[in-house]
């Protein structure tokens, strides 16, 4: 391509000519990504795709992941079924020598094998052909009109084996069946046919010398085709046809002009009725050519056919000539003549004796018009069809009335309507299984069939019925009743009131088996009224339950629950409606937007819980370490079994409150006392810690403070950089450099930050009481102690005093510690002082922060409490790094169980693995 | 284009591209309808990064999380939200192409995002949602809430004042309504017959210490309304641009100076009049 487009330039220069075409690139082409390696965001087809859950963990694994791999069409099964085929050794019987034989479809594909299919189509096709053609050379039938001739000659397509047996004994489409006979046999035969049909006799029959030589096949015997008679038309009436028009062509064929040869004129023109003009011998050559074994003049009624079966079908009619001039001058007058007379169909069939055809038509069949349909009428068909059906609501109850009986009737048997009736039992009777059953466990069976007993046989059915005269149930749309019989179901404290209403909702749902809804016994009507309608108002008010539903599963733009579902069945629109549904449809146009039950609500300004959702949601781990908080979920999913039983644990006072809104509490605390102003910080951590620690450096909240975001994370390191110890500082200088490298490079913005810190050391801080609290942290003074965290449980927990001195004290520790957790440096606090020191000074080399600790040794009142917790700092240093090892690459920003302690924002699960250290140290303190 | 908002953090729309200054002032992310994220470096003037997995027009871009050194929240994480219905969080402190974590509750495109800030104790992403829903991730609690405005939302402004507690929410139904955060509830509606947004995004903001709300109409007016009342300033705010307001953003540190960007392709800078 380069190649040739540089030729082409060259060309070009070389002609001289101007450079009409731009090589120009408008705009700068983002480079590739995907050079390196494979972009992982580029856009993967769903097939490709992968099932993940809310962790980001491949859902489906081997077998389940889809596609051809897994399983028979994605089932366990195999293509054998469920137990795949035994081994079998092909060693002995090899494939092909043994087994089944190979044919050559199996090396067929796909489009052979269409061909193959095709093909023999094709032969059908031949057959069927060659059958339908040959079939119409005995014509000689007397089926008159052109429908029956074309059902003689449609046979099946495939031929039958009788048929096949006859073909291979040299039997012939179109030829009789019988030995072969002689020519002037056949033409007998002929006559014989034709002489049963017209009534002729059988004339003498001339033959030809050629014609005498040969055998012939029989003449085949008309297929009689009967056409069956649908209507109550009498004998001969043709259908769409009125007597006139018969009795007009009658009159029209009459008056034909009986021309004896028709010269001049053409085949098709001419009548066939009055012309025969393949009766002479000049045109015989050309039949001889169209069927072998007719030679003589009648095969007319072959050629015929192909181009006007019409007129081959007069032909036929009018039957053939024995001989050519015979046939003429005999047959003809005597047709017209017996047409006149009366005594002749038609058809060409003689009258029955004693009839006579009315030469004078009868009128055409008239139609009426349909009687006028009053105006405003409509159909109702539901009116006949169903009576007791729902949505014709005027009908429920009155026809209703004779159907409870009869259906009550129904349900009873033989033997009980005899004992309503009082007739004497057979005695042969078959015994039912209750008869032989002893007194006391039917009275057994029946106690337990109780309520079923009493409204078995009785002849409490006709009461019922006269109770329900003046009954009006009213109406509920079979969506609601179904739905409200689903959901909530009242009157729970009276159970008999229960069961009717649930009647009641069975009887309106759509379909239902029992139309007719219990009704409260005993009572007047006005009442059993009041009841049913109160059954309505409450089935529609506890329908909603599909509200709830409806909440749960939206789809993007509406609720399932509000879609119009579609009645079952024929959808008669109600008349008396017809005019509503017509408006409420154009409205349900116009409108066409669906809200959720939601958006409704948002749409009233109902804002808060009706409009609210809450979810649980995974944030990515990565994710809470960016944000320098706590994983929510650090073991799994909400809801896990684990999760609550952690969650039980870490909140004894428990409720729904979990672990964390005690801690938003607390930040919430925290902003009032901490977060106001910088000065209030400041006064805030000086007045009660009597700890200086002002300075750009402190954060400004404990969200902050040793946590991944910190700043001072790395920073504080470097606020050690410049301890005042200069002995220290010599020996570990060059670890410093290193370090404040490394910060650079990581957070180049905040390195300029950590010079200011190094006022911000607390280490005048006493070991006070109030600080001895403090050390457990806040979660754990949760678990540990009740007493010590007083919870407000109610709305936003905190505690005032001891998370104060927590604060501040967690303050100062992080200024001095850094990072390093509070859990390490409480749980070494009993090894003495100077062995701290000592391990300290090992440790530096290896710990940065370590310097940071070594800080306070400067103070000789402080230097147990400091040399403590600068050992503890290495330890936790030391633990950090081997923890770290396998950790992501910005774990050393992000130490998250350290940093959990020390900040606020801590989740207990941080906080309860911690929890038996820092009670170890609590003791020692 | 891009104006320095002080030492805060700043956002300007400017014709179809988003821009979101990172809080250390080093570097500014942009998106736009190229499905790109694309990180700048301030004092180069090159792009740094180019975050690619948007599978449609990138809507809005900010800055959140821990770290970065500003007061008001970090740098930690980018987000982005985008007409493929998906916000996806970016690792600012790593270099891996794949986002950290990608939010697909929205059912339509996101329009919007507010980042409470940090300081405030809030590690939350606020997005707003043209299936008419604010939801805000919580990632302390990990819980996701959505609060159904019903009108697609155009804009999620959190209080700077009292993030946790108030968001202002800006929707096409010409309707600016502050929300309470804590319960879902109504605080205010800010609303007028002549103040028309039904069609294109407006940001919305709060004027200085939260005394007003500011957002342009499609007319290229700019509307204020008193907070306490939720009564316009005027009632015929005068036409500052030729076509739609696009965004609107208060400075976060200065009462008296604010910018407007417009579909007219300019950015203003408002500073107010000294007078004596």
């Amino acid at each position: 391509m380069t190649s040739r487009l540089r030729k082409k330039l060259q060309d070009l220069d070389d002609a001289g000519s101007n450079l009409n075409e731009s090589f120009c690139l408008i705009g700068t082409p983002l480079p590739s990504l995907a050079d390196a390696k494979r972009d992982q965001n580029e856009f993967v087809p769903v097939w490709k795709q992968e099932v993940r859950d809310e962790e980001g963990r491949r859902r489906f694994h081997g077998a389940f992941t889809g596609g051809f791999s897994a399983g028979y069409y994605n089932s366990v099964g195999s293509k054998e079924g469920w137990a795949p085929s035994a081994f079998k050794s092909s060693r002995q019987n090899r494939a092909g020598t043994s087994g089944r034989q190979q044919t050559a479809e199996d090396f067929m594909d796909e489009e052979d094998l269409a061909d193959l299919r095709d093909s023999r189509k094709l032969e059908n096709t031949d057959t069927f052909k060659s059958d339908g053609f040959t079939s119409t050379a005995d014509e000689l039938g007397r089926s008159e009109s052109i429908g029956s001739a074309l059902t003689s000659l449609i046979q099946p397509a495939s031929s039958s084996v009788g048929q096949k047996l006859l073909m291979k004994m040299g039997w012939r489409p179109g030829q009789g069946i019988g030995p072969r006979v002689s020519a002037r046999k056949r033409k007998i035969q002929e006559a014989k046919i034709l002489g049963r049909r017209t009534g002729r006799r059988v004339a003498d029959v001339a033959v030809d010398e050629e014609e005498e030589k040969h055998l012939f096949a029989p003449r085949d015997a008309k297929l009689m085709v009967f056409e069956q008679k649908g209507g109550k038309e009498g004998l001969g009436f043709v259908k769409g046809q009125g007597m006139r028009s018969i009795a007009d062509r009658n009159s029209a064929q009459t008056e034909k002009p009986s021309l004896s040869a028709g010269f001049g004129l053409g085949i098709d023109e001419a009548d066939e009725d009055d012309m025969d003009i393949y009766n002479s011998d000049s045109i015989q050559p050309r039949h001889e050519s169209r069927m072998a074994y007719d030679l003589a003049d009648h095969d007319d009624d072959i050629v015929l056919l192909g181009p006007g079966s019409v007129g081959a079908d007069r032909t036929q009619r009018r039957g053939p000539r024995p001989s050519a001039d015979d046939g003429r001058t005999f047959k003809k007058p005597r047709q017209a003549e017996e047409r006149r007379d009366g005594n002749v169909w038609n058809d060409g069939k003689p009258v029955l004796p004693g009839f006579m055809i009315d030469p004078k038509a009868t009128t055409q069949d008239k139609w009426f018009d349909f009687p006028p349909i009053p105006e405003g009428w409509r159909p109702r068909p539901t009116r006949v069809w169903h009576r007791g059906s729902k949505w014709d609501q005027k009908e429920v109850v009155q026809p209703s009335v004779p159907n409870l009986s009869a259906e009550k009737r129904s349900q009873l048997t033989a033997d009980q309507r005899g004992d309503i009736l009082g007739e004497e039992q057979l005695k042969s009777a078959q015994k039912s299984i209750f008869d032989y059953m002893s007194a006391k466990s039917k009275e057994r069976l029946a106690q337990a069939t109780n309520t079923h007993q009493s409204t078995g046989v009785s002849l409490t059915v006709d009461e019922e019925e006269t109770d329900r005269q003046g009954v009006v149930v009213p109406p509920l749309s079979p969506r609601t009743a179904s739905a409200a019989l689903k959901g909530f179901v009242p009157f729970a404290d009276d159970p008999a009131k229960q069961e009717r209403y649930k009647s009641y909702l069975v009887s309106q749902t759509l379909n239902t088996g029992d139309p007719n809804p219990r009704l409260l016994p005993g009572r007047p009507v006005n009442e059993i009224n009041k009841e049913l309608s109160d059954f309505s108002k409450s089935a529609s008010m506890f329908k909603p339950m599909s509200f709830a539903m409806a909440n749960r599963f939206t789809s993007s733009t509406m609720s399932a629950a509000d879609l119009v579902q579609p009645k079952p069945g024929l959808h008669i629109p109600d008349p008396d409606k017809l005019d509503e549904w017509r408006d409420t449809s154009k409205t349900e146009s116009e409108v066409k937007e669906v809200l959720t039950p939601r958006q409704e609500a948002a749409r009233a300004g109902m804002y808060g819980k009706m409009t609210r959702t809450e979810d649980n949601w995974v944030p990515n781990k990565l994710l809470c370490k960016r944000f320098g908080v706590a994983d929510p979920y650090p073991d799994g999913l909400p809801g896990t079994t684990a999760t609550a039983k952690r969650d039980d644990q870490a909140m004894p006072t428990g409720g729904t409150l979990g672990t964390r809104p005690l801690l938003t509490a607390d930040l919430a605390w925290q902003d009032k006392f901490t977060n106001v102003s910088l000065p209030a910080t400041e006064e805030a951590s000086s007045t009660t810690a009597g700890v200086a620690a002002s300075g750009p450096r402190q954060p400004k909240t404990l969200a902050e403070v040793g946590l991944a975001d910190d700043v001072n994370q790395g920073r504080e390191t470097l606020t050690y950089k410049k301890p005042e110890i200069d002995i220290f500082k010599a020996i570990f200088a060059d670890d410093d450099d290193n370090e404040d490298e490394d910060d650079e490079e990581e957070d180049g913005s905040n390195a300029d930050r950590g010079n200011g810190n190094a006022p911000a050391e607390p280490v005048g801080r006493p070991p006070s009481k109030l600080h001895q609290p403090s050390l457990a942290l806040p979660a754990a003074d949760s678990l540990t102690s009740l007493a010590d965290s007083p919870i407000d449980s109610s709305s936003a927990p905190y505690r005032p005093v001891f998370a104060l001195s927590t604060t501040t004290k967690r303050d100062g520790d992080d200024v001095e510690n850094g990072s390093s957790g509070a859990r390490d440096k409480s749980r070494d606090a009993e090894s003495g002082k100077s062995k701290k020191v000592k391990r300290s000074k090992k440790d530096k080399k290896a710990n940065k922060i370590l310097m940071s600790f070594d800080v306070g040794e400067d103070d000789g009142e402080e230097e147990e409490d400091a040399g403590k917790r600068s050992g503890d700092g290495k330890k936790s240093k030391k633990e950090k790094k081997l923890r770290e090892e396998d950790a992501e690459e910005d774990d050393m920003w992000v130490e998250k169980k350290v940093a959990i302690p020390s900040s606020s924002a801590a989740t207990t699960t941080a906080a309860t693995t911690t929890t038996s250290k820092r009670k170890r140290a609590e003791d020692f303190l | 284009m891009y104006v320095d908002c002080g030492g805060g953090r700043g956002v300007i729309a400017s014709g179809s591209r988003v821009w979101a200054k990172a809080p250390d002032n080093a570097s500014f992310a942009s998106c736009g309808g190229d499905k790109a994220v694309l990180l700048w470096d301030v004092a180069s003037g090159t792009v740094i990064r180019r975050l690619q997995g948007h599978f449609g027009k990138v809507n809005v871009v900010k800055y959140a999380g821990g770290g970065g050194g500003a007061k008001d929240g970090g740098g930690n994480v980018l987000v982005s939200g985008s007409f493929d219905s998906k916000v996806m969080i970016w690792d600012m402190r790593a270099q891996g192409r794949l986002p950290i974590q990608t939010l697909q509750e929205a059912r339509d495109s996101i329009t919007s995002i507010a980042i409470p800030p940090a300081s405030a104790g809030c590690a939350e992403i606020i997005t707003g949602c043209v299936d008419g829903v604010v939801r805000s991730y919580d990632v302390r609690m990990g819980k996701v809430v959505g609060d159904t405005i019903g009108a697609p939302v155009t804009s999620v402004v959190a209080s700077p004042t009292a993030p946790k507690e108030t968001l202002l929410v800006g929707s096409l139904d010409s309707t600016v309504r502050l929300m309470d955060r804590t319960n879902g509830q109504m605080l205010a509606t800010f609303k007028d017959p002549r103040f028309v947004n039904t069609s294109y995004r407006s940001q919305v903001a709060f004027g200085y210490g939260e005394d007003l709300v500011l957002a342009g109409d499609e007319e290229g007016r700019l509307w204020s309304w008193r907070v306490i009342d939720s009564t316009p300033l005027t009632s015929d705010p005068p036409k500052i641009h030729g076509k739609v307001i696009t965004w609107v953003e208060h400075h976060p540190l200065h009462g008296d100076e604010m910018l407007t960007a417009s579909a007219d392709g300019t950015v203003k800078v408002w500073g107010r009049k000294k007078v004596d």
